[in-house]
C-alpha cells in the first residue's frame, strides 16, 4: 500500500511529457541559437513550447520567456533596486516572491481567515509610485484561489503603470489563466507542478513590461535571460502543459470527486478534523487540513513509514518541518494541531485514496493514544 | 522480532559510528537529526550542512535518516533558563538541561510513540545492570571524554531503554574506526563548549543581546576596590583569570558575587573553601541516596569523597565553592585522576545528582 499525494510539491511527469523530451537528450542535442540546421530545429522546437506556454496563459508566443523554474521567474518579476514602499505583496506569497520584496522594504497585504487577498486591501496601499504587485493565483499550502483579475484591475484603475505580477506556479494545472489572470502583466508558471520535468520554468510578461534582466550576456530570450535555453525540458514542459490543456475538464472533474472523497472519508474516521478552507475557495486538488491534538512531524514520519508521501506545513532546508507563514497569516493557530497537504494531481487514482483513509486514521489515533499516556 | 532503534545523529564521528555499530549488531535502525539551535554557532552546530552530514552517513549505512525539529523546545528548555540562570548570578550547565528535557525527554517519548523499542546516542558513558537487575548510568572506559557527569538524571525508564553503543570506545580507535568504515564524518573536529555560543561572541556577546548585563566592581575581602568587570551575571565563583587586578601579593579568586550591588569579592584560595555546598532539586538512578559517595562538581573535574546529606554534601576535604546551578553528580566510587588515561573501575556509576545553591 503506497500513495503519493504530493503533487504541489512535484507532480510525476507524464508520459507525454517524456516522449516529447527524449529524442532532444539523444540525437537532436544542438544549441538552439546554432545557424545550422540542427540548431534551427532546437529553435522551432522551443518556439512550438512558447505557443503552447502563450495559449495556457492568455499570452502571447513573444511574451514568454523561459528561466529555470518558479523561483527565478518570481525573482525576476519583483527586480531588485526597487526603493522601499513600491513593491506590494500578499503575506501568504511562497518565499520566493515575499523574499525578494520584504528585502526591499515591500508592504506586505493582510489576507482573511481563508487566506485571500481582496483588492480593496490592495487598492488602499497603492499610489503613483507603486512599482510591482504580486498576489499569487493559488496557494502552495492551502490551495485557495486569488481574485487575480479583480486585483489586476483594481490596481491599473489607480496606477496604469504599475506591473501586476501572480505567481501562477499552483495554478497552472487547475486554472484558464487567460480569464482567471485576465489584466495580469506578468505569470511565472513551472513545469514540474503540471507533470514536466525539475529546473524550468517561465515567466510571461506583457511585451515592453519587462524588469531588468538578472542574466545578462549571449542575449537569449531576446535579451530578457541569457544562457542556452534547457531545450529538452521546455519541450517537456509544453508537452505536459499541452496534455494538461487538452484533459482539463475530465482531469478536473475526476480530481474533484477523488478529493471530496479523500475529505470526506478522513472527516468521518477523525474526530475534531476540519478543512483549513473552505471547497468553494479553492483548486479541487489541494486538500489542507488541520488535525487537533496531535504535530505534524511525527504524523509525516509515520505516513512516509506506511510510503504515504505529502506534507505539512513547509519544510526548511535542513528538511527540519517549521511553522507555517501562510497559516499564521490566515490567523489559523496551529500550535496544537497538525497542518497536513495532500495534494492531487495528473496520475492520482482511486486507489491512493484508498491508500490514504487506511494509513492516516490509524496514524493520528496511535498519535493521540501515545500523547494521551505520555503526557 | 528485531529491535527497532532511533539513534540521534548530530553529524559528527560519534553519532555516526554509533549508528554503524548498531546497524552491525542487527538492530532495525532509523536515524534522526535533532534541529535545536538556529542561530549562529561556530561548530556548526544544527546548521543545513550538519544535516546534510548525518543524512549522508544514514545513506552509507542504508539507514533512513528524518529530521526533528525541537528549536522550540530547545529554545524554551534550555536557551531561556540558561540567559535565566545566569541573570540570577548562576551557572548554568546548558547540555545537562538538553539532555534532561530535550534528548532523553522529547525525544524519548517521540520514539516511544512512534513505535520504537529503544532510543541511541553517540554519547560516551555506558549503561550497567546490576545484579539487582536495575540500571546505573556508568563512566565510558574513556576517562578524556567520559559524559555520564551530563547524563546523570537518567532513570531506570530511560536507562532500560537507551543504547550507548561507543561507550565500550576511545576516541582514537573511534575515529579509526569511522575512517576505517569510510564514513564521511571520520575526520570532523569534535564538537567544542556551548552549541549555541560562538568563541568570536561569547557568552557575554551571547548574554548581552538578550538583556542587559551589569558592569561591577571587584573588591577584596576588607572592602578595598581594586578593579572592575563589564558584566556581573559573567563572574564565576572560583574564577580567577580576566580579573586584571595586580598588586596582591597571592593568587587571587573570585569568592563571592553579589549582583543585586554588583559587587564581586576576590580573595585568597583558602577564602574560596568549602566544608560543604548545598543541593537542591535532587534526581536519582534508582532511590534516593544519603551516605558516603564521590561528588564530581564539572563535566572533567575531579569527583571528590562526601557525605551525601538530604539537602547538602559534606565534603570531607575542603574544597573550592562551587557556583550556584552547577549540577553536583554523585558517583559509587573513585574515579581514577581526571586527565589520566589510566582505566576507571569498570563499575563507577551514578547514584544521582542536583544542582548546586
Amino acid at each position: 500500500m503506497s500513495a503519493y499525494l504530493d503533487h504541489a510539491a512535484s507532480s510525476p511527469l507524464r508520459p507525454e511529457a517524456l516522449d516529447a523530451m527524449l529524442p532532444w537528450f539523444s540525437e537532436q542535442h544542438a544549441n538552439p541559437t546554432a545557424s545550422h540546421r540542427r540548431g534551427r530545429r532546437a529553435r522551432q522546437a522551443l518556439d512550438e513550447a512558447r505557443g503552447v506556454l502563450a495559449e495556457a496563459t492568455g499570452f502571447t508566443r513573444g511574451e514568454v520567456v523561459f528561466t529555470g523554474g518558479g523561483t527565478e521567474s518570481d525573482n525576476l518579476a519583483i527586480g531588485r533596486g526597487r526603493p522601499a514602499g513600491t513593491i506590494i505583496v500578499g503575506a501568504t506569497e511562497h518565499p520566493a516572491v515575499l523574499e525578494p520584496a520584504v528585502r526591499q522594504g515591500a508592504h506586505v497585504v493582510p489576507v482573511d481567515r481563508n487566506g485571500i487577498v481582496h483588492p480593496e486591501a490592495v487598492a488602499e496601499l497603492v499610489t503613483d509610485e507603486t512599482q510591482v504587485v504580486s498576489v499569487m493565483a493559488v496557494n502552495n499550502e492551502t490551495g485557495v484561489e486569488q481574485p487575480i483579475a479583480d486585483i489586476a484591475a483594481a490596481v491599473h484603475a489607480i496606477a496604469p503603470e504599475a506591473l501586476v505580477h501572480s505567481d501562477a506556479v499552483q495554478a497552472l494545472p487547475w486554472l484558464d489563466l487567460s480569464t482567471a489572470a485576465a489584466g495580469v502583466d506578468m505569470l511565472s508558471i513551472t513545469g514540474h507542478k503540471i507533470g514536466g520535468p525539475q529546473g524550468v520554468g517561465a515567466v510571461v510578461v506583457r511585451d515592453g513590461k519587462m524588469p531588468d534582466p538578472m542574466l545578462v550576456g549571449g542575449g537569449q530570450e531576446r535579451d530578457r535571460r541569457a544562457g542556452t535555453q534547457n531545450v529538452a525540458g521546455i519541450i517537456g514542459f509544453a508537452a505536459a502543459v499541452q496534455a494538461s490543456l487538452d484533459d482539463r475538464s475530465e482531469r478536473l472533474a475526476r480530481i474533484d470527486r477523488l478529493a471530496t472523497r479523500l475529505l470526506d472519508g478522513l472527516t468521518d474516521q477523525i474526530d475534531g478534523i476540519h478543512p483549513t478552507v473552505d471547497r468553494a475557495a479553492r483548486v479541487p486538488g489541494i486538500v489542507h487540513i488541520c488535525i487537533p491534538g496531535i504535530t505534524s512531524e511525527p504524523l509525516l514520519f509515520l505516513l512516509d513509514e506506511q510510503s504515504l508521501a505529502c506534507s505539512a506545513a513547509s519544510s526548511c532546508a535542513s528538511g527540519a518541518q517549521g511553522a507555517s507563514h501562510v497559516l499564521d497569516a490566515m490567523g489559523v493557530d496551529a500550535s496544537a494541531t497538525a497542518p497536513l497537504r495532500l495534494s492531487l494531481g495528473w496520475s492520482t487514482t482511486d486507489a491512493d485514496i484508498d491508500s490514504a483513509l487506511a494509513i492516516i486514521p490509524p496514524a493520528v489515533a496511535r498519535l493521540r493514544d501515545g500523547n494521551r499516556s505520555t503526557t | 522480532m528485531t529491535e527497532r532503534v532511533l539513534v540521534g545523529m548530530s553529524g559528527g564521528v560519534d553519532s555516526s559510528v554509533a549508528a554503524a555499530l548498531l546497524v552491525e549488531q542487527g538492530f532495525d535502525v532509523v536515524g534522526v537529526t535533532m534541529k535545536l539551535w538556529g542561530g549562529e554557532s561556530d561548530s556548526g552546530c544544527c546548521s543545513v550542512s550538519d544535516v546534510d552530514d548525518a543524512r549522508w552517513v544514514a545513506n552509507q549505512l542504508d539507514i533512513e535518516h528524518h529530521v526533528f525539529n525541537f528549536g522550540e523546545e530547545f529554545n524554551e528548555h534550555v536557551v531561556s533558563p540558561f540567559v535565566d540562570t545566569h541573570r540570577t548570578g548562576g551557572t548554568p550547565n546548558p547540555c545537562i538541561e538538553c539532555n534532561r528535557h530535550i534528548k532523553f525527554d522529547l525525544f524519548f517519548e517521540r520514539a516511544a510513540v512512534l513505535g520504537f523499542d529503544r532510543i541511541a546516542t553517540g554519547h560516551y558513558a555506558r549503561i550497567a545492570t546490576l545484579d539487582d537487575g536495575t540500571f546505573r548510568m556508568q563512566r565510558s572506559i574513556d576517562p578524556l571524554k567520559d559524559q555520564s557527569y551530563v547524563l546523570h538524571m537518567l532513570g531506570q525508564d530511560v536507562l532500560s531503554r537507551v543504547l550507548l553503543p561507543i561507550g565500550g570506545w576511545n576516541k582514537p580507535e573511534l575515529r579509526a574506526e569511522a575512517e576505517r568504515r569510510g564514513l564521511l564524518t571520520a575526520g570532523k573536529p569534535d564538537s567544542q563548549d556551548v552549541c549555541f555560543i560562538t568563541k568570536d561572541g561569547g557568552r557575554e556577546e551571547f548574554l548581552g543581546a538578550r538583556g542587559g548585563l551589569t558592569p561591577g566592581v571587584i573588591v577584596t575581602e576588607d572592602g578595598r576596590e581594586v578593579g572592575a568587570v563589564p558584566a556581573t551575571e559573567l563572574v564565576t565563583i572560583g574564577q580567577r583569570k580576566g580579573l586584571n587586578v595586580s598588586g596582591m601579593s597571592e593568587p587571587q579568586f573570585v569568592v563571592d558575587v553579589n549582583l543585586q550591588e554588583s559587587i564581586v569579592t576576590i580573595g585568597p584560595r583558602r577564602s574560596l573553601q568549602d566544608t560543604e555546598t548545598g543541593f537542591t532539586q535532587p534526581v536519582w538512578a534508582h532511590e534516593p541516596f544519603t551516605g558516603e559517595a564521590f561528588v564530581q562538581a564539572s563535566a572533567h573535574g575531579t569527583a571528590f569523597p562526601a557525605t551525601v546529606e538530604l539537602d547538602r554534601v559534606v565534603w570531607h576535604n575542603n574544597r573550592d565553592r562551587i557556583a550556584p546551578g552547577q549540577s553536583l553528580v554523585f558517583y559509587n566510587e573513585r574515579p581514577t585522576a581526571s586527565g589520566t588515561s589510566a582505566p576507571i573501575p569498570e563499575n563507577n556509576y551514578v547514584i544521582g545528582g542536583a544542582i548546586a545553591t
